[in-house]
């Protein structure tokens, strides 16, 4: 059994990614935003993060960048090709993989990031 | 008688002191041998021979010499009295022939003074004749060169050349007084510079020089001026001018000649000043009016001065060889036979529209009088190019505006669509909630309208993405399938009809065609009310492609045909059309090579057959010619 951070200010998405672990027999915490994300890092270990990139009260690129320590990342990202930061966080080398929203199909997402972590 | 005898008492005897050959002796009286004495006398005198009657004859035969004035006998005395008396009267009258004779010749002496001093005086008469008539003959000769001058300076004045014809003529005049080096004019042009113009006989030459004539370093001025050694100068200022003007003369060395050529230039300057300032004024005005012309013409547009009825006197865009006598600006410059209907002259202000067909400008109006009269100057901007430039320019800052806003919607709904879709799917498949079957295909119809909604953002990003376009193998179903997809609400009050043969593909940039179908499905809705029929349809006509977007609405008037393609041209409100449409469309199209035309002409001057003579819509047809087509077909 892992545990799971999933970061993201759209709760369905949150929740859906939650239940899929869940579905599978994992544990999850849920942050609304960068903010709590950092919260939870300095408090519990995750196996992995999933983070969404854009968000309010801090997005993912400060959550990677004020929380140093060792981590296994996995952006969700919709990225619109005209983002000037992103060269920033793409050489993190925490960062396992991007995925792209919006996904076709969440169980898909959750089993390829099982496969990974 | 009796005087003269006292005095001239004749010597009576050879006793007598009296030489017989040198003294004065009137008459002589005595025998023969007494006057054979007298016999070597040079002087004359008159002798008596005293002889008696008997022997006179051989008394007489004794002089050889002296005739006697008479002879008379000694014995009469009354004899001797009366030769006396008359030898007193030959005496006498010989006196008076003497007297006379002496009075004669000083008179002749007189006359021959006279005659001298007549001589004299008429030699200088006709010596002074002599000089009047050269004076007269040179007065003339003055008089006639004067007029002569005068001929050439009035018939030669408004000549381009007659700087040069003048110059020629006075050094032509000047040459038969002296010996020149070159004779000219200096004067001040436009640019208030010193130009020098001279002539040697030979050549003439013009040349700007600091060269000032009034002072006495003229000489060395236009040494320095003319690179060579100049020899005595003497100008002339040229008093009537307005201008600082002269008229100068070299010679080699100071000349005697001075007098007469300086008359001869002094008669002739007021008279040269005059006509140089008259030409020089003219020459300045040409010299402005065709700046002024260059100036009109260099104008990329149109211009040109008209009066209030539309007459020209001025214009950029007709030589000045055509004449603009009754010609009119609306006739000559919009080919119309009636003012032009948004003429700026009533708008009095600017206006823009299109001038004739494919010149669209933008004009202005500026009023001025002359002698109490309007006249109106004119600009008009060629804006054509400007236009077409406009509206790429809109249309790409449209389109990018478009895309970015489209981008952000699109990922702005594609996050609470991933977590709507997502959700279900976890719904869908959790066993623990022991969904009763209605209630799964309730969540599985969600399901599928996400899914939907996921297409269609897809769709659109695919038709807004700034990508990079490639001129690629477009299957024609497809792109008007994807196409209508996200023109679902436009086309929704309308019947919609497609039909186009699966296997048809083309060579095309499949953004830009997708835009033009785009374009032109939208205008068809837009153009019906509602229960339209749009068909979408393909036809292949000799060898073409063709692809038909055909709607039931009023279709184009033969005006808005005209102008369909035209930029900036709608038929729409204000803010539903930019006028570009049309326009782009039938460009991107032309960029592929292929053509988008309207098929069907407006009602009364339609071709398309009985059968569609009911139907009035809007036919626009896209044209895939072979070179687009792809051959692998069938």
């Amino acid at each position: 059994m892992s545990k799971f951070l999933i970061v993201d200010d759209e709760p369905l998405i949150r929740k859906s990614l939650s239940r899929a672990f869940q579905a599978k027999g994992h544990q999850t915490d849920e942050a609304v935003n960068g903010a709590e994300a950092l919260q939870l890092l300095a408090k519990n270990s995750y196996d992995a993060v999933l983070l969404d990139v854009i968000m309010p009260e801090k997005n993912g690129y400060e959550v990677l960048q004020e929380h140093t320590k060792p981590l296994k990342v996995f952006l969700i990202s919709a990225f619109s090709g005209d983002d000037t930061n992103i060269g920033i966080i793409l050489n993190d080398q925490r960062i396992v993989e991007s995925i792209s929203k919006p996904f076709d199909n969440v169980f898909e997402v959750v089993d390829s990031i099982l496969g990974k972590i | 008688m009796q005087d003269a005898f006292k005095n001239q008492v004749a010597a009576l005897g050879p006793n007598l002191d009296f030489n017989p050959t040198e003294s004065y002796i009137d008459l002589i009286v005595g025998s023969a041998d007494f006057l054979v004495t007298f016999e070597s006398r040079t002087q004359p005198m008159c002798c008596v021979l005293m002889a008696e009657k008997s022997n006179f004859k051989s008394e007489l035969k004794k002089l050889s010499k002296i005739t006697p004035f008479k002879v008379i006998d000694p014995n009469d005395e009354s004899e001797l009295q009366m030769a006396l008396n008359s030898f007193s009267l030959l005496v006498h009258k010989k006196k008076t022939i003497e007297n006379i004779k002496i009075e004669f010749s000083k008179k002749r002496r007189e006359l021959e003074l006279l005659t001298k001093e007549l001589n004299v005086e008429s030699a200088q008469q006709i010596e002074y004749l002599e000089k009047s008539h050269i004076e007269e003959a040179r007065k003339n000769a003055n008089e006639k060169s004067l007029l002569h001058f005068l001929d050439f300076v009035q018939s030669e004045s408004l000549g381009e050349d007659f700087l040069f014809l003048l110059t020629k003529f006075l050094w032509r005049d000047l040459k038969k007084m002296d010996r020149f080096v070159q004779v000219g004019f200096c004067f001040q042009n436009f640019s208030s510079k010193s130009q020098v113009f001279s002539y040697n006989g030979v050549t003439e030459s013009t040349f700007s020089a600091d060269v000032d004539f009034s002072s006495t370093k003229a000489a060395s001025q236009l040494a320095s001026a003319l690179g060579r050694p100049v020899g005595t100068i003497q100008a002339w200022s040229m008093v009537e001018s307005k201008k600082t003007a002269h008229f100068f003369v070299e010679n080699i060395s100071a000349s005697e000649n001075m007098v007469e050529y300086e008359s001869y230039i002094k008669e002739r300057m007021a008279l040269i000043s005059l006509y140089l300032d008259r030409w020089l004024i003219e020459k300045e005005y040409e010299s402005l009016l065709d700046r002024w012309d260059r100036t009109f013409r260099s104008f990329s547009g149109f211009v040109h001065v008209i009066d209030d009825d539309y007459n020209l006197y001025q214009a950029n865009y007709l030589s000045r060889k055509e004449g603009f006598v009754h010609s009119q600006c609306f006739r000559m410059l919009a080919h119309r036979d009636s003012p032009c209907p948004q003429c700026p002259l009533k708008s009095k202000g600017r206006s823009s529209f299109f001038l004739r067909d494919g010149v669209r400008v933008e004009a202005n109006v500026s009023e001025f009088d002359l002698n109490g009269k309007k006249y109106f100057f004119v600009i008009y901007d060629d804006v054509t190019q400007t236009h077409h430039l406009k509206s790429q320019m809109i249309q790409s800052e449209k389109m990018s505006t478009l895309g970015r806003l489209g981008n952000h919607l699109a990922h702005e709904l594609n996050n609470p669509l991933t977590g709507i879709k997502s959700y279900v799917e976890t719904l869908l498949v959790d066993q623990q909630l022991q969904l009763a079957p209605n209630m799964k295909s309730d969540l599985t119809e969600i399901l599928k309208a996400t899914v939907r909604c996921q297409n269609i953002i897809r769709n659109f990003l695919n038709f807004s993405h700034s990508q990079k376009r490639t001129f690629e193998k477009v299957a024609l179903v497809d792109l008007v399938q994807n196409t209508l997809q996200l023109l679902k609400s436009a086309t929704r009050p309308h019947r919609l009809f497609v039909d186009i043969k699966p296997q048809l593909a083309v060579m095309a940039y499949s953004q830009d065609l997708q835009q033009v179908i785009f374009n032109l499905i939208k205008n068809a809705c837009q153009a019906m009310n509602s229960n339209g029929v749009i068909k979408v349809f393909t036809q292949e006509v000799n060898g073409q492609i063709e692809l038909i977007i055909e709607d039931s609405g009023p279709g184009f008037d033969a005006e808005t045909a005209k102008h369909a393609f035209e930029p900036f041209y709608t038929t729409k409100k204000k803010g539903e059309g930019t006028g570009l449409g049309l326009y782009l469309s039938k460009k991107l199209i032309q960029n592929m090579k292929g053509d988008l035309v309207i098929d069907r002409l407006p009602k009364d001057e339609s071709t398309s057959g009985p059968s569609e003579a009911s139907r009035s819509g809007a036919r626009m047809k896209i044209l895939f010619p072979a070179e687009m087509q792809i051959q692998s077909k069938g």
